[in-house]
């Protein structure tokens, strides 16, 4: 399995008691992360599922990434929570989106990849730096420790990579 | 302009779907899956309504787990009686099992959730949409002669018509022509899908004949339905 983790795009920042699911992307952070897309577009990515996690910034960032599929989209709630094993055992697919939160994300690719959780007991995740965004591509039998990094890149180069 | 949330209809997708996975067949009657599957195919109108592409997959998903089921109710509402419903019956026993295993699934509790975070559509958008539906209706009812002939068109007309009435009361409320005229649809499609699981036991006693009985109403139905498509054809003209 090919497993593109993406975070989010820049979303509307924290305002009172507004729920934080409900906020929403920039209008900046959706020009940019479909710029991103456009740039996966461009290295011929085409994914077959997109899971989601159930909040509102994942849901649109997953709407523009749509533009590459080729399949079916998932919600799943799995993906606002520090990952689980249920997580690994309902994908389905050969090219696969995940689009999630920190410090959700970072926990889970290092887990994928190294075997090991990276979160902190504080919920902070200090060995990555998962931008807005920004995406992780690794492949293999997902399952923890049996993935290989084949690309870790900030938003800013996908973009790039659409542009060029 | 005034904002259309979805909150009629995902109150009772919620409610419907919070059958916990012990709760007695009777919690999940015929009635509640219809009205699961109805509420389903009103948010995926919504959904459209709003141009987005993402979480109608998940409702599908959903409306389909619950078709199973459906499709016995329809039967069984008519024939429950006869010898050779027992098996149906313990078909659909099993069905609304799994359909309440299916409640408990991530996935279900993540598209509840999901619905409830999305902004409201704009009666604008509606509208909007609303046109090409409008156009998309009127050519599925061209040429509808000879129902009964061409059952695919009917069906075709059947999706047209429930989507346009589902963006219609979205906004406001469907007339009535339009409406009487997807009840109509709605029970030629009942009928439609009893002979199809009639037509699997035909070797049974006294299949055959509920069938033939069937067959009849399903010719005569297609004759309302011309009459009917008349009457809201011109309504959705004038939309």
């Amino acid at each position: 399995m090919e497993l593109f983790l993406f975070r989010h795009a820049e979303a509307e920042p924290r305002s009172g008691d507004a729920p934080d699911e409900r906020r929403a992307l920039t209008a900046k952070g959706r020009e940019r992360f479909l710029r991103a897309a456009k740039g996966l577009e461009r290295l011929e990515i085409q994914l077959d599922r997109i899971y989601h996690s159930p909040w509102l910034r994942s849901i649109e960032s997953a709407e523009l990434l749509s533009l590459l599929l080729d399949g079916e989209t998932v919600v799943t709630p799995l993906l606002a929570q520090p990952p689980t094993r249920e997580l690994l055992d309902i994908l389905e697919g050969e090219n696969v989106a995940l689009v999630g939160h920190e410090p959700w994300l970072s926990d889970l690719l290092g887990w994928l990849v190294f075997g090991v959780r990276m979160m902190e007991s504080d919920g902070k995740s200090p060995c990555l730096d998962f931008g807005k965004g920004g995406l992780a591509w690794v492949g293999g039998k997902p399952e923890p420790g049996a993935m290989s990094l084949r690309a870790f890149l900030p938003p800013r180069a996908l973009r790039r990579i659409g542009r060029s | 302009m005034r904002e259309i949330p979805p909150t009629a209809w995902l109150d009772r997708l919620e409610e419907r779907t919070s059958l916990a996975e012990s709760a007695p067949d009777a919690a999940l009657d015929a009635h509640a899956v219809h009205e699961l599957r109805v509420a389903c195919g009103r948010l995926i109108v919504w959904l459209d309504l709003g141009g987005w592409r993402i979480l109608r997959d998940d409702l599908r998903w959903l409306r389909r787990s619950a078709a199973t089921v459906r499709d016995l109710d329809v039967v069984l509402h008519r024939f429950a009686a006869r010898p050779w419903a027992g098996e149906l019956a313990a078909q659909r026993a099993l069905g609304a099992s799994d359909l309440r295993r299916t409640f408990s699934l991530p996935r279900v509790q993540g598209l509840v959730q999901a619905i409830a975070t999305m902004p409201s559509v704009s009666e604008e958008a509606a509208l909007d949409h609303l046109a090409g539906l409008r156009k998309r209706t009127l050519r599925a009812g061209k040429h509808l002669g000879h129902v009964e002939k061409d059952l695919a068109r009917v069906h075709r007309l059947r999706r047209s018509v429930r989507r346009l009435r589902y963006v219609l009361e979205w906004i406001s409320d469907a007339p009535e022509e339009l409406s009487e005229l997807q009840t109509e649809l709605g029970d030629l499609n009942d009928r439609a899908i009893a002979l199809r699981i009639l037509g699997d036991r035909e070797s049974e006693d006294g299949v055959a004949a509920d069938r033939g009985v069937l067959e009849k109403e399903l010719a005569a139905q297609c004759g309302r339905i011309e009459d009917l498509w008349d009457d809201a054809r011109r309504i959705v003209e004038g939309l």
